[in-house]
């Protein structure tokens, strides 16, 4: 067998439901990449980032990126200056959110989310948000508080534009999350019996509906997004509104479950340039 | 006593005779407008995103109202020509998992998405097509 295929081959079988083969995580992020150029051939992962659009596909098949408008820069001002409002808000002991993140937080979402040993747990960048809230005896903010913890998160997120996502799985714990987020973007899960990977991997470039199905490589490095009427979602935010699409029942934004998958699908991208906000869709 | 047995008439009366044939003519005429109900149910839970939502993955080139630009599911053309048997087409609807393991076509009947009554009415749709 060809090796195309046999990446495809894995690729199939883990969708179908077959135990996922322990490869490593650079071999899993190759077997998706060739899967979809198979698919589309001349496609390159750095036109990805921007979702469906970025595949060459049959005409008619894929969405048109919506482009930049005055408007849409507008919206993506007007969103970031909310998150730089709450970045800079000051604390009751006269620190900010800065205090928390090295280099007053330029630079650094490209590496999240990261493993944390001590707690043997996955932290988002929105985990390492409300890590640093606790820290300094304030509020947290609800992870499904899109109007406060998305403007936040794609501020934060802003001051990595352009950086390369660089996610580690340093660690035999790292790869057990890094692991079971892949087993969930295999599983098929709800009344649909859809997998992530069915929609991302075996369909990417497709339309679902009016929807373009964006490639698994490439996902992570163009959220929060900007949606019609000025919203934004996070990408575990995302996650539950596929889960949903699929009748499955969401986990919680912040559980162990989606910070897993959101550790194995930045991984994905790492390699990728980070541009946040980047289209209304 | 003995009853004796009632002779059957082998020719009806001829007022018995319109009754029948009215029951008969009504019967005929019901019987399409069943089927079309059955298929204009169909073409509803086809299209209805929070049905079948069968639109999102396939074409239907024959109904020209129905219009989706999506390939992940085959285009629905000349259907009873490919699928003959209603039997097989229905088991594809119910689950299609069981004959196309990697298919993301989800499984009607198997996970209760559509009622029984549902998929024959998608069924009757798709013959239709």
């Amino acid at each position: 067998m060809r090796s195309g295929c046999w990446l495809i081959a894995v690729v199939l079988a883990t969708v179908a439901g077959a135990p996922a083969a322990q490869t490593a995580p650079e071999q899993d992020r190759q077997a998706i990449i060739q899967a979809i150029k198979q698919r589309f051939p001349g496609a390159s992962p750095t036109e990805w980032t921007i979702g469906a659009e970025g595949l060459t596909a049959t005409p008619g098949e894929v969405v048109t990126a919506i482009p930049f408008t005055a408007e849409n820069a507008t919206n993506s001002a007007d969103i970031l200056a909310i998150g730089r409002k709450t970045w800079e808000r000051k604390f009751k002991n006269g620190k900010s959110m800065a205090a928390c993140f090295p280099n007053v937080g330029k630079r650094v979402a490209a590496t999240y989310p990261q493993y944390d040993a001590k707690s043997k747990q996955v932290i988002t960048l929105e985990g390492a948000i409300n890590r640093c809230l606790q820290l300094h005896r304030e509020p947290e903010i609800d992870f499904a508080n899109q109007a406060v913890m998305g403007p936040l998160s794609a501020y934060l997120r802003s001051l990595s534009d352009g950086q390369k996502l660089a996610v580690r799985i340093g660690t035999a714990g790292a790869r057990d999350r890094y692991d079971a987020g892949k087993s969930l973007f295999q599983r098929r899960i709800g009344q649909f019996n859809y997998a992530c990977a069915s929609c991302h991997v075996q369909h990417a470039g497709g339309l679902y509906g009016k929807s373009g199905l964006s490639p698994a490589v490439g996902q992570a490095a163009n959220w929060p997004r900007l949606e019609p009427g000025g919203n934004v979602r996070t990408l575990q935010a995302q996650f539950q509104r596929c889960m949903t699409r699929s009748r499955a029942e969401p986990f919680a934004l912040g559980s162990d479950e989606f910070n897993n998958l959101e550790y194995y699908l930045t991984y994905l991208s790492n390699g990728l340039a980070m541009k946040t906000l980047p289209t209304q869709r | 006593m003995i009853a004796r047995p009632v002779r059957s008439r082998a020719v009806p009366r001829m007022a018995e005779r319109k009754r029948l044939a009215g029951l008969v003519a009504g019967f005929l005429l019901a019987l399409p407008a069943a089927a079309q109900d059955a298929v204009d149910t169909g073409r509803r839970v086809f299209a209805n995103p929070d049905k079948g939502n069968c639109i999102a993955c396939h074409q239907v080139p024959a109904d020209a109202s129905l219009k989706s630009f999506s390939r992940i599911g085959p285009s629905l053309a000349d259907v009873r020509t490919r699928i003959p048997d209603r039997a097989r087409l229905r088991a594809i609807v119910w689950d299609p998992v069981a004959s196309q393991p990697n298919t993301v076509m989800p499984p009607y009947g198997r996970n209760r998405i559509l009622t029984e009554a549902e998929i024959d009415a998608v069924v009757a749709y798709l013959e239709t097509l």
